[in-house]
C-alpha cells in the first residue's frame, strides 16, 4: 500500500511551475526528498499536508483525497516544515498539554522519554529556547502522536551534529514500526543517505530521479581513463559528466555496468579507476545533467 | 469538507481564549475604571471616561485580532496549527468564534455597566438610543478589523484597517448624530427608539453579519493558506 501518492500534480505560481509531479512512499518506508533552494520542496509537502491546492493531478495521503480530506488525513500525519513555530510566550508543556487533549493517539510516556532524550524542559518557554532546541520540541510534537505518516520539511537545517544524529537516531527507531512511513526533505545528503529507503530528487519543479537508495548508489561511478589521441568517446546516454585534461579523462555514470567498461576498453580507453559517488555528489551530478545546455550566445543573452 | 470538527475547534478556541486571558482581564478592568471615574467624579470627568471607556472596547477588539490571527501568522505558528487536523473553515469557526467571545463578552459587560451607570446621573435617558448606536458602531469597527485580518492575514492590512476603523467610526458618528431623528431626540429625558435609529441599528446589525458571513465566503475561496 502507498501512504503518499502523487499523480500528475501541477502547482504554477507567478513564477515557479511544479511540473506533472509523480511521487509514490510506499508504507513502511522512508523518502529524502532533495533538492535546491527554490526547487519546489516545500511547495510539494505543503500539497501533500492540503496546505497548498494543486492546480491539477491527485493527491493521495493515507488513502485520503488531498486536499478535500485533508481533515481526516492529518489525523494519521505528523507534520514539522523549517518555517514552523511554537508559540514563543509559551512554554513547552502547554504545547503537550494542548496536543494531548486533541490527539487521542498522544503517548504520554513516549513524550516524556523523548523530553529527555531532547533534553527539553516542559517548564521553559519556547522563547528561551535556542533554535537547535526549538526545532527538537517540533519534532517532538509530531512524534508523540505517533502518526502513520511523518512529513518533515528540512528537519535538521540549522541543528549541531549532535543534536542532528538525535532527530535521525528518532527518525530511525520510528521505523522499528512497520506500519509507519516518512518524507522528509533535506539539504543534508549525509542524513538522507543514512535513513533513507527511496531518494527522490527534485530541481526546478520537476523530480530528476526517483529510486530506491541502492540502485542509486550502485548505479553511480566516476570512471577515470587514459585515453590516446585516437580516442573517440562512444556515445551513451549514461555518461552525465565529461572532464578531459590531456590524456586523462573523468567519467560521471549514471548506469555504470560491466559492459558500459568494456564498451570503453573497446574505444580504446583504459579504465585506470572506478569509484562509487556519495549520494552528494550524485545529486549534483543529477540536477546538474537537468539543466538544459545553453549555448554560450545564450548564455550571455540572458 | 462543509462541516467543522467540533471537538478541536473547541480546543482551539480555548486555546486563544487562554492566550488572551491576561489581556482581556485588563481591558475589562479598564472599562469598569472609565465607569468607576464617571460615576465618582460625575459631570467633571464624564467627557475623559467617555473617551476611556471606547478607548477600552476599541483596544480590546485590536488586541485580539491582531493577537490571535496577525501575530500567530507573524511568529510563524499558523503551519503548526495547521498540521492539525483541521480545514481552513475549522480554523475560521475557530478564530471567528474565539474572537467574538472575547471582544464580544468585554463588550456586552462594558456596554450593560455602562446604560446602568451612565445613563440617568451622567447623561438623561434621551441619550440610550444613540449610546446603542455608538456602541453597536465600535463592535462593527472590531468586526471589520477581525474580518481584515483573517481575511488579508497581513500585518500592513491589519494597522490600515485599525486606522480606518477609528477614524470612520468618528466621522461615522459625528455624521449620524447630524439626522434629524437623532438631534431631536438625544438630549430629552425619554428614550426615543424612532425609525431613525432603529433603521441606523438594523443597518448596523446587518453590517455585521454580512462581514462575518464575507469572512467566511473568503475563506472558503483560498487555495493557499500558509
Amino acid at each position: 500500500m502507498l501512504a503518499i501518492e502523487c499523480s500528475n500534480v501541477h502547482k504554477t505560481y507567478p513564477h515557479f511551475e511544479l511540473k506533472d509531479l509523480n511521487l509514490n512512499l510506499a508504507e513502511g518506508t522512508v523518502m529524502g526528498f532533495v533538492g535546491p533552494n527554490g526547487a519546489g520542496k516545500s511547495t510539494t509537502l505543503r500539497i501533500i499536508m492540503g496546505l497548498v491546492h494543486q492546480d491539477a493531478g491527485s493527491v493521495q495521503v493515507l488513502g485520503h483525497d488531498m486536499p478535500a480530506a485533508q481533515r481526516a488525513a492529518k489525523w494519521d500525519i505528523g507534520f514539522v516544515s523549517e518555517d514552523m513555530r511554537l508559540y514563543s510566550h509559551r512554554t513547552l508543556g502547554f504545547h503537550l498539554a494542548f496536543l494531548q487533549q486533541i490527539f487521542p493517539s498522544w503517548d504520554n510516556q513516549y513524550a516524556a522519554e523523548l523530553l529527555q532524550r531532547f533534553e527539553l524542559n516542559p517548564e521553559q518557554k519556547l522563547k528561551g529556547l535556542s533554535h537547535g532546541q526549538r526545532v527538537k520540541a517540533a519534532l517532538l510534537t509530531a512524534f508523540a502522536r505517533k502518526p502513520r505518516l511523518l512529513v518533515f520539511d528540512e528537519p535538521t537545517t540549522g541543528l549541531d551534529p549532535v543534536a542532528r544524529k538525535l532527530v535521525v537516531d528518532e527518525m530511525m527507531r520510528v521505523m522499528e514500526d512497520e506500519n509507519r512511513s516518512i518524507l522528509f526533505s533535506s539539504h543534508n545528503t549525509l542524513d538522507v543517505e543514512q535513513i533513507s529507503d527511496s531518494i527522490t530528487f527534485i530541481n526546478q519543479g520537476e523530480i530528476v530521479a526517483s529510486q530506491d537508495k541502492e540502485t542509486f548508489l550502485d548505479a553511480w561511478r566516476r570512471v577515470r581513463l587514459i585515453v590516446d589521441d585516437a580516442f573517440t568517446m562512444p556515445n551513451c546516454d549514461s555518461i552525465v559528466e565529461t572532464q578531459q585534461a590531456g590524456h586523462q579523462v573523468v567519467l560521471t555514470v549514471s548506469d555504470y555496468s560491466d559492459a558500459f567498461a568494456a564498451r570503453l576498453s573497446q574505444a580504446g580507453a583504459s579504465v585506470a579507476d572506478v569509484e562509487r559517488l556519495t549520494l552528494e555528489e550524485i545529486f549534483i551530478a543529477s540536477v546538474e545533467a537537468s539543466r538544459p545546455v545553453q549555448s554560450p550566445i545564450e548564455g550571455e543573452a540572458a | 469538507m462543509s462541516d467543522t470538527s467540533p471537538t478541536i475547534v473547541r480546543e482551539l478556541i480555548k486555546k486563544d481564549l487562554q492566550i488572551m486571558k491576561v489581556p482581556s482581564l485588563c481591558y475589562w478592568l479598564g472599562g469598569i475604571g472609565a465607569i468607576l471615574l464617571a460615576v465618582f467624579y460625575g459631570d467633571a470627568a464624564g467627557t475623559i471616561a467617555f473617551i476611556l471607556f471606547v478607548s477600552v472596547l476599541f483596544g480590546a477588539g485590536v488586541h485580539a485580532a491582531m493577537q490571535t490571527v496577525t501575530e500567530e501568522r507573524r511568529e510563524q505558528n499558523l503551519p503548526f496549527i495547521m498540521s492539525l487536523p483541521v480545514t481552513i473553515r475549522d480554523y475560521t469557526v475557530a478564530k471567528v468564534s474565539a474572537n467574538l467571545m472575547l471582544v464580544g463578552t468585554i463588550w456586552l459587560t462594558l456596554s450593560a455597566a455602562s446604560f446602568i451607570i451612565f445613563i440617568g446621573d451622567v447623561m438623561p435617558n434621551g441619550t440610550i438610543p444613540f449610546l446603542t448606536i455608538i456602541l453597536i458602531a465600535i463592535f462593527l469597527a472590531y468586526v471589520i478589523i477581525l474580518t481584515t485580518t483573517v481575511v488579508f492575514q497581513g500585518l500592513a492590512p491589519a494597522i490600515i484597517a485599525v486606522v480606518a476603523a477609528n477614524l470612520g467610526t468618528q466621522a461615522y458618528i459625528w455624521w449620524i448624530s447630524e439626522f434629524h431623528g437623532i438631534r431631536s431626540t438625544v438630549n430629552g429625558m425619554e428614550a426615543v427608539w424612532n425609525s431613525t435609529y432603529l433603521t441606523v441599528i438594523g443597518i448596523q446589525v446587518a453590517a455585521v453579519c454580512a462581514l462575518i458571513a464575507f469572512t467566511f465566503y473568503s475563506q472558503s475561496k483560498k487555495t493557499e493558506f500558509l
